[in-house]
């Protein structure tokens, strides 16, 4: 990847950090509902795989974090509007920080219940398949996901129909209070690929070239009519599973190991002079005001009406 | 005037609809190479060939799931499950994924999605006999259908496929080689008109499908003993007709409903407690509900007549209410 | 061996009963079979016989109250006659102590009602008065609907009338106004009946006039409920009637605009039953008590409970009045009207007391008094017992209607289109005769034939051949058909769209067809 690649992603990656901090801090203020799965950590691999597709490859993303979103453009006062029910966000007040939708971006939204992503993904890369569309479906879902059943019909069937969709499981260790070790019989998710018949990939998440050099493989292979592949990103989850989740099942686990991969990448960045010390402060500033105007635009927007309780449900 | 069975009724209106929209495809376990394990689907894989039908591994929650997918992304699906059972085995990918992605995602998407979940029970065992549309009527985002006749199994199909919503379509098994007419050019009652089977005076039955039948045979017999009975099939559970069920009870006092699903917070249920609600001051007779009590259907005929119920009931029942 | 006199269930409603009277003392020997004493429930009196034969121990007093299945007394020999009863358990002196029921479990009685029924019963009916056609006890619709129809005649007797009098009494402030009528009319009623020619005796003009009158002053006829006055929806009359069993109430139910006849039938009705003991009271708009027969000229009734009027007509005495100035005798009657005051106020009393002698003084007896001139009333009145035969009266005649046997009649008589097919010829025949005798055309005789097609189901066509024989000048005679048409009133009511088609056919007299 090129410098200002590099140095895009950075900016999308501590954009994403720090408003997900401010996220945190709005939510102990009250203005919004505790309701964010931090994705503190996984920004880095997130956006280098967003990176390698292109802007109209449709992506149903995962809970972990915005950067999908923040990668994408989706506007942070739209993001803001929704966690606070407020006019101005993507889905009308249904569903909140979880729904975030922005199909002119390609956001293609999530599913709520975990792995229920992977079958509505390989429906999405069906109908691309049929209308003979060059585009193709990007899924993220994490370790936890990977062993619900639907992995398994999903990428059987992907695999039979030879889908242009890539199944990018974001492996950070944990689902919610449980290691991978107490749950997955295997190290490596991408393993499983073999049972398929796909292509696994396993990639360190910290490492921008190498997930985005692996994402654009399995791109090209899926637009070129080959069939899906299982993407696993090994990433660092650097808090809970929910904003304020204390953590306690962690001790004695990664204590001590968990560095952040977006200093480890700053620290890169600067070293290769894609970046400098000062530029990242200005980014900062940057960043800062920007994520300020967004605030003070959910703020001022108006609440969402009850009504709304009853809308959208029919076409 | 033509005279076709259920089941060719089906295949034609999937056949008509494939023909006249590209984006309609259909798949499921079975449904092309073989033409479907009750040979619905006939003839489709020939006529519109692999791309749009072709048979789907034994994965329900791919098969509704890929459904809903493709629905998104501008595609008509039709899914068969092969039992409507399975309902419950893909139970994520219809009540959440089908019934809440549109909802969920404040309008942004529509889910054009037909599952098509042939119903009934054949002796096949607790598992693949039930007749499940009550979860569905309980459930928002989901149209029903329930058609009785050929002539509303072709039309309630055609209009499922055309409708933007999810619609879990429940063909009844038993009815598939019944034949019946069917007026091509005539307009067809949308989603949410019931039709009144049997016009009557002293009690309102409503019943679908294979109770409708037993229904109808009952309404004949009690008719010998002056007890003249209005016989309502709904054809869709949502949109449910309510209008034309209370205009009913307004004018007999008294309504008996007949499903073959299971009795408790079943569709009897639900109509007792609209009756209760919106038609309070003409009820005249108590309300009563014939449904399967509350157990799962064996498989020896002798239990499964035991519980589903049958004409006899009916008759007694309605004679109970018209009587006291 | 004691045997014990236990309250009995009277009725389906029934839950507890009152002693009304002891026929024996305690102690006293009775024997089994004959009355021992009598208790009321709020629709029954019911006389209870003796169970079996020996020493009476009384264990409920006159006047107390007792729930079905409790025991009231005992019947057995060796009883301590001082021993007080304890709450229906009694110690007896030298036996074992026996456990007594104190009640037997009874089974749940209240009246179950769908709401259909209850909205149809709502102020028309008390739902206790509806009997239950179901075998689970449901009262539905058609249950009130046959209850309200059939009302005059199945209300049960009113026991606890001392109660009801007391409680009538005590709540009504009552004020009675005595208003002096000029009976010559009366009189003269009565005259025409006893000739036979007014089918309506001095009751049934009273009924027929208060119920006129009430329906003047709609405010009258009200009762109270919940210490308001709630107007009646219709105008019920009660008749005070003695017969061997004491004072009864018959009802006539709904006779608002009744005609005079179909009161003296109901009225007659109605007597009858009360004097056999069928019962047919029920709350009514007005009673009405004629007892001037035993010579009272006036009083002050007490009214009938939930009642707001009660008429009390006197006797009819000659009496002097001052008529332009002098002295005559004539004949009067004082009515004396007791009102509810909480109802009535006595501006309204004023009202009603003298709408109601306007009318009695003013009856009409015309129709009856000279009948070639006047006009009787168009009503006829019909019973049809039995099969499909129709009995009807109008005044003093008395004619039927029947079906063929094909159809499930008797044959007794023609059906209702012959009837109406005659009666269309004849309203013709006569209209042209009484135009021909305006115009002085002399007519001699008319003879003709109506017949209507097709021969069953719904008339189509009629067809009316009229002969009519006359010396007069044939088209002088035919220019009185369109006349006669006009005023024919039979022909009038038929609908423009009925075929009808008359020929005429003008005869010289005596010419033969």
């Amino acid at each position: 990847m090129d410098a200002q690649r590099l140095a895009g992603i950075y900016r999308s990656a501590l954009l994403s950090r720090r408003f997900e901090e401010r996220l945190l801090k709005l939510s102990m203020e009250g203005f919004l509902p505790p309701m964010l799965h931090p994705g503190a950590g996984h920004e880095i691999g997130q956006l280098a795989a967003i990176e390698a597709l292109r802007p109209d490859d449709p992506i149903i993303y995962s809970h972990r974090g915005l950067a999908y979103m923040v990668g994408r453009g989706v506007p942070l006062a739209a993001m803001l509007c929704d966690i606070s029910g407020r006019f101005g966000g993507t889905n009308n007040g249904k569903g909140g920080i979880m729904h975030v939708v922005d199909t002119a971006r390609g956001i293609y939204g999530e599913s709520g219940t975990l792995g229920g992503g992977l079958v509505v993904a390989t429906g999405m890369a069906m109908a691309l398949k049929k209308k003979k569309s060059s585009s193709i479906v990007a899924h993220f879902f994490g370790d936890g996901g990977s062993n619900r059943g639907t992995f398994h019909e999903s990428l059987n069937w992907a695999a039979v129909l030879k889908l242009p969709v890539l199944f990018i499981c974001e492996n950070n260790g944990w689902a919610v209070s449980v290691p991978t070790s107490a749950s997955t019989a295997v190290e490596d998710i991408a393993d499983r690929a073999a049972g398929y018949g796909i292509p696994g990939h396993v990639v360190d998440g910290c490492d921008a070239e190498a997930v985005y050099k692996v994402m654009q493989e399995a791109a090209d292979r899926a637009r070129s009519g080959l069939g899906p592949s299982l993407i696993e990103i090994k990433m660092v989850r650097l808090l809970g599973h929910y904003a304020t989740d204390p953590q306690a099942y962690r001790e004695g686990f990664d204590a001590g190991t968990l560095s952040d991969p977006l200093t480890a990448f700053a620290a890169g960045l600067i070293a290769s002079d894609v970046l400098s010390d000062a530029a990242i402060q200005a980014l900062e500033a940057e960043i800062a005001a920007e994520i300020d105007a967004a605030v003070a635009v959910a703020k001022a927007a108006a609440p969402l009406p009850a009504e709304l309780a009853y809308t959208d449900l029919y076409a | 005037m033509r005279t076709i069975t259920y089941a060719q009724a089906i295949n034609e209106a999937i056949a008509e609809e494939m023909a006249r929209d590209d984006d309609v495809i259909l798949y499921g376990q079975d449904v092309a190479r073989l033409g479907g394990i009750f040979q619905v689907t006939t003839g489709l894989l020939d006529r519109f060939g692999p791309e749009r039908v072709f048979d789907s591994p034994i994965s329900e929650n791919v098969m509704v799931g890929a459904g809903v997918g493709a629905a998104v992304m501008g595609l008509r699906p039709i899914v068969e499950l092969q039992f409507a059972d399975f309902l419950i085995t893909a139970g994520d990918e219809i009540f959440l994924k089908a019934g809440m992605w549109r909802f969920m995602h404040g309008g942004a998407f529509k889910v054009p999605l037909v599952v098509r979940l042939p119903s009934g029970s054949t002796g096949a065992g607790p598992e693949h006999s039930t007749c499940p549309e009550a979860y569905v009527m309980h459930s928002p985002g989901l149209r029903c259908a329930v058609p009785s006749t050929p002539a509303d199994a072709k039309s309630l199909l055609v209009q499922a496929i055309r409708d933007d919503n999810p619609v879990m379509y429940f063909e009844h098994r038993l009815l598939y080689q019944t034949r019946g007419d069917i007026e091509d050019d005539a307009a067809s009652l949308p989603l949410g008109k019931a039709a009144i089977r049997r016009s009557g005076s002293a009690v309102t039955i409503i019943a679908w499908q294979l109770m409708l039948q037993r229904a109808l045979q009952a309404a004949d017999m009690l008719a010998d003993e002056g007890i003249d009975v209005e016989v309502i099939d709904p054809r869709t559970l949502n949109p449910f007709d309510w209008d034309t069920v209370i205009d009913s009870v307004k004018k007999t006092g008294a309504c008996v409903v007949v499903e073959e699903g299971y009795r408790s917070l079943g569709v009897g249920a639900e109509v007792a407690a609209v009756l209760m609600e919106r038609a309070l001051p003409w009820l005249d007779k108590p309300f009563r509900r014939l449904a399967i009590p509350d157990v799962p259907l064996g498989s020896a005929d002798a239990l499964v007549s035991e519980v589903i119920p049958s004409t006899d009931a009916i008759v007694r029942t309605v004679r109970e209410v018209a009587r006291g | 061996m004691a045997h014990d006199v236990l309250m009995p269930q009277l009725g389906q409603a029934m839950m507890r009963g009152r002693i009304i009277e002891w026929q024996a003392a305690t102690g006293d020997q009775v024997m089994a079979g004959t009355h021992l004493l009598t208790i009321e429930s709020d629709k029954f009196t019911y006389e209870i016989e003796a169970p079996a034969s020996g020493s009476l121990h009384r264990l409920v007093d006159v006047g107390e109250e007792a729930e079905v299945g409790m025991v009231l007394g005992r019947i057995g020999n060796g009883l301590a006659a001082d021993v007080p009863p304890v709450d229906g358990v009694v110690a007896i002196a030298g036996d074992r102590p026996e456990p007594v029921a104190l009640s037997r479990p009874h089974p749940d009685t209240r009246r179950f009602a769908s709401p259909k029924a209850r909205g149809i019963a709502a102020g028309r009916i008390d739902l206790n008065d509806v009997p239950v056609s179901r075998a689970d006890n449901l009262i539905v619709a058609a249950d009130v609907e046959r209850a309200l129809a059939a009302r005059t005649a199945t209300s049960v007797p009113r026991g606890g009338a001392i109660e009801r009098l007391q409680q009538s009494w005590q709540q009504a402030p009552h004020f009675v106004q005595m208003i002096d009528v000029d009976a010559t009319a009366l009189v003269e009623a009565h005259r025409l009946r006893k000739a036979g020619r007014l089918p309506a005796t001095l009751n049934d003009i009273l009924v027929h006039a208060a119920a006129q009158t009430l329906a003047e002053f709609p405010a009258v006829n009200a009762r109270i409920v919940d210490g308001q006055p709630v107007r009646n929806d219709r105008i019920d009359i009660s008749l005070a009637v003695a017969t061997d069993r004491g004072l009864r109430t018959p009802t006539l139910g709904d006779v608002g605009a009744r005609p005079l006849a179909w009161v003296s039938e109901r009225a007659r009705e109605a007597i009858d039953a009360a004097k056999s003991g069928r019962p047919n009271s029920g709350r009514a708009s007005l009673t009405i008590s004629n007892l001037g027969a035993y010579g009272v000229r006036q009083g002050t009734p007490v009214l009938n409970l939930d009642e707001a009027v009660l008429i009390f007509a006197g006797a009819i005495t000659e009496r002097a009045v001052v008529v332009n100035g002098s002295v005559v005798a004539r004949p009067q009657m004082t009515l004396s009207i007791a009102y509810d005051h909480r109802v009535v106020d006595g501006m309204q009393a004023a009202q009603f007391s003298a709408a109601l002698r306007t009318r009695l003084e003013r009856f009409d007896l015309a129709p009856w008094r000279d009948r070639t001139q006047a006009h009787p009333e168009r009503a006829v009145t019909l019973r049809s017992d039995g099969k499909l035969r129709c009995d009807l009266t109008a005044g003093p005649h008395r004619w039927a209607i029947d079906e063929p046997l094909s159809i499930g009649g008797d044959d007794s008589a023609p059906d209702p289109v012959l009837h109406f097919l005659g009666a269309l010829l004849s309203c013709m025949t006569i209209a042209f005769k009484v135009v021909a005798a305006r115009r002085k055309v002399p007519i001699d005789r008319i003879a003709g034939d109506i017949s209507a097609s097709p021969a069953t189901g719904k008339v189509r066509h009629i067809a009316i051949q009229l002969n009519i024989w006359s010396p007069a000048e044939k088209a002088n005679v035919e220019a009185l058909l369109k006349s006669a048409k006009a005023s024919c009133y039979v022909h009038d009511l038929l609908k423009d769209d009925l075929d009808l088609t008359v020929d005429l056919t003008v005869l010289p007299s005596g010419e033969a067809i």
